[in-house]
């Protein structure tokens, strides 16, 4: 990156953020610093939800994850929008008739204070470990490409989203995120259009579809049912509805985004836009990573994205293996460039003849699957010889590009959409945790009569406690490999029996608060144990499992056991 | 039985058609898979 580039950088986060600090700089209440101003229309609303659903690794994997596997992933989201509706028709007017500021403080109106507890509890170990790894995550690939340390990144990303987090409360997040998603968009449009016009001229847009189609990397839709492969249409649907209906209806961070509209129908377009948009929005940036896949058919690939990768497999014991692969790989990518050319240009004569049309297609797929077979080597050679390195490098591949082939001044735009990508979702994580600690936890148990000013300082300093916390987190995140994986299980472990017990607030009028309580147990026990016991599952079938033996054990109770049931007000 | 008389906001929810909102979500999300099977089929 040249000095535009920072220049452009700097001045895009920056702004940004300034900006969020100057417009809530009035906020003196410690309800309006967790409510908001309760004035948002749909559009921040919805752009406010879309920022915090898509966190960096969105737009540095998802391009990378279609250059490896294709378009499949998209029906992952398949099931969102249904849970939209039902959130938006079902689950928003509980929140809002209730007048409440976190999702947890309606268990309580419904059952009792447990309820709450527990559900603020579990939401805060969740949610305040994977903040830190909103961090790190980009953080690392950043500090790995740019040749910065991991620290000062950690450090830049954490110290500019806790400053107006802390200072401006959920209507910085709202105002920023606005700010934030619009420039990620254009960022990210501006990145298609740049490797569509990178493409040689005979090939475009169509020609990559065909040489992506002609490896499977076109299959959008999967209708195999497979409990064990998780992007297929029926586990999309299935497991993608029941993960984004706890994910939307249960989790505060996404709750305190949508209640801060202006009225329930503005809350309503507000999800509603992302019902529409998601899965147009997923497909682009996947269809972003097909059109640099045919880029690098043209353009070599490295054989390994990874910079960090590359300089120490040629420093290491096995170089002259490697510099072995790498010959084979340059070799075979000459010929499959050359194959690409003549199987496209048979493809779109005029004078198609299917035959020969379908031996280059064959030759150009075994070409193919000969430069998976170098790859494959490739990785098990850097297993073997360097085992602390990470193998996988599909994230590498879109940010690989941006700093390659975009030019100046755009390096910077992009670099700054993934910075912003990763501060927005941050943001709306911290001002959840700071949110429900204060209110579900610090005023419900320690301080019912606290005056405003001193929920506002409360309110602070909790965000900062957990700011500082993710940061924490998120610096010693490298030190602790296994600790991130075990976090990433962690969410979608807790998440079924989450949304069991609110859907047992919601539907069971006749189920009381220990009912619940117990069905919530069960239906968690249920949930590890299938963990534990390696059971062959999608991980997205545990949202199902968990929510709904929490729904029939909480069900029978109260249909056999009469004093289980909630005493009549 | 008395009927409470509607809030301000209840009368704007009432503005919308919501079951025809939600019901074209429903269509898009269908219209979306359906794209997504012309796709995989044009090109597999």
């Amino acid at each position: 990156m040249n000095a535009i580039d920072w220049v452009v950088l700097a001045t895009t986060i920056l702004g940004i953020a300034g900006w969020g600090i100057y417009r809530t700089r009035q906020t003196k209440s410690g309800s309006d610093y967790v409510r908001g101003s309760k004035a948002l229309g749909w559009p921040t609303i919805g752009l406010s939800v879309m920022a915090t659903q898509a966190s960096a690794i969105t737009f540095l994997s998802v391009p990378g994850q279609a250059y490896d596997d294709g378009l499949r992933f998209v029906q992952f989201y398949f099931g969102m929008p249904l849970a939209v509706l039902v959130v938006s028709a079902v689950v928003l007017p509980f929140f809002a008739n209730q007048n409440v500021v976190t999702a947890y403080e309606y268990l309580e109106k419904r059952f009792d204070v447990r309820l709450r507890v527990v559900g603020a509890l579990l939401f805060l170990t969740q949610r305040g470990l994977a903040a830190g790894i909103t961090i790190y995550a980009p953080a690392i690939i950043l500090s790995s490409i740019l040749g910065l340390p991991l620290t000062y990144m950690n450090l830049f990303i954490g110290v500019v989203v806790i400053a107006y987090t802390v200072s401006g409360g959920t209507e910085a997040v709202s105002q920023t995120q606005k700010q934030q998603m619009i420039v990620i968009l254009l960022g990210m449009i501006i990145a298609g259009v740049i490797v569509a016009m990178k493409l040689p001229a005979d090939i475009g847009i169509s020609g990559a579809a065909t040489l992506a189609g002609a490896t499977d990397r076109m299959i959008v839709v999967d209708t195999e049912f497979d409990l064990n492969n998780r992007y297929n249409l029926w586990s999309g649907l299935m497991g993608g509805f029941f993960l984004a209906l706890s994910y939307f209806g249960t989790d505060q961070s996404q709750v305190q985004r949508y209640l801060s509209g202006k009225s329930i129908s503005e809350s309503r377009f507000g999800l509603l836009f992302n019902a529409v948009l998601k899965i147009p929005m997923q497909f682009g940036i996947l269809f972003v990573g097909i059109l640099l896949y045919a880029f690098h058919v043209f353009v070599p690939a490295p054989l390994h994205f990874n910079p960090t990768v590359e300089t120490a497999m040629e420093a290491s014991e096995v170089a002259g293996e490697w510099a072995d692969l790498q010959a084979q790989w340059d070799e075979a990518s000459a010929v499959r460039a050359q194959t690409a050319m003549e199987f496209v240009a048979a493809e779109n004569a005029d004078d198609r003849n299917v035959d020969y049309v379908y031996e280059l297609e064959s030759s150009y797929a075994e070409l193919q699957a000969r430069m998976d077979g170098i790859r494959s080597e490739a990785i098990a050679l850097i297993e073997q010889a360097e085992p602390t390195l990470e193998t996988k490098d599909t994230d590498y591949v879109f940010i690989g590009f941006v700093l390659n082939y975009m030019p100046v001044g755009l390096v910077g735009l992009l670099v700054a959409v993934i910075l912003m990508a990763a501060m927005s979702s941050t943001a709306s994580e911290l001002s959840a945790l700071g949110t429900t600690t204060s209110t579900d936890l610090y005023q419900r148990l320690f301080a019912s009569g606290a005056s405003e000013r001193r929920m506002l300082v409360a309110s602070k300093g909790f965000t900062m406690m957990w700011g500082v916390v993710a940061l924490l987190f998120a610096t010693w995140a490298s030190l602790l490999d296994n600790l991130i994986e075990a976090v990433n299980i962690l969410g979608s472990i807790f998440y079924g029996p989450i949304l069991g017990m609110f859907l047992v607030a919601f539907m069971m009028k006749r189920a009381g608060g220990t009912a619940t309580l117990i069905g919530a147990a069960v239906g968690q026990v249920t949930v590890l144990v299938l963990f534990f016991a390696e059971a062959p599952l999608g991980f997205l079938w545990y949202n199902v499992v968990g929510c709904l033996g929490v729904l029939a054990v909480t069900g029978l109770l109260v249909v056999v056991l009469p004093r289980m049931r909630m005493k009549a007000a | 039985m008395t009927k409470h008389p509607e809030n301000e906001e209840q009368q704007a929810e009432r503005a919308y058609n919501w079951p025809v909102i939600y019901g074209g979500v429903v269509v898009l999300l269908v219209g979306y898979i359906a794209v997504g099977f012309v796709i995989t089929v044009w090109w597999t």
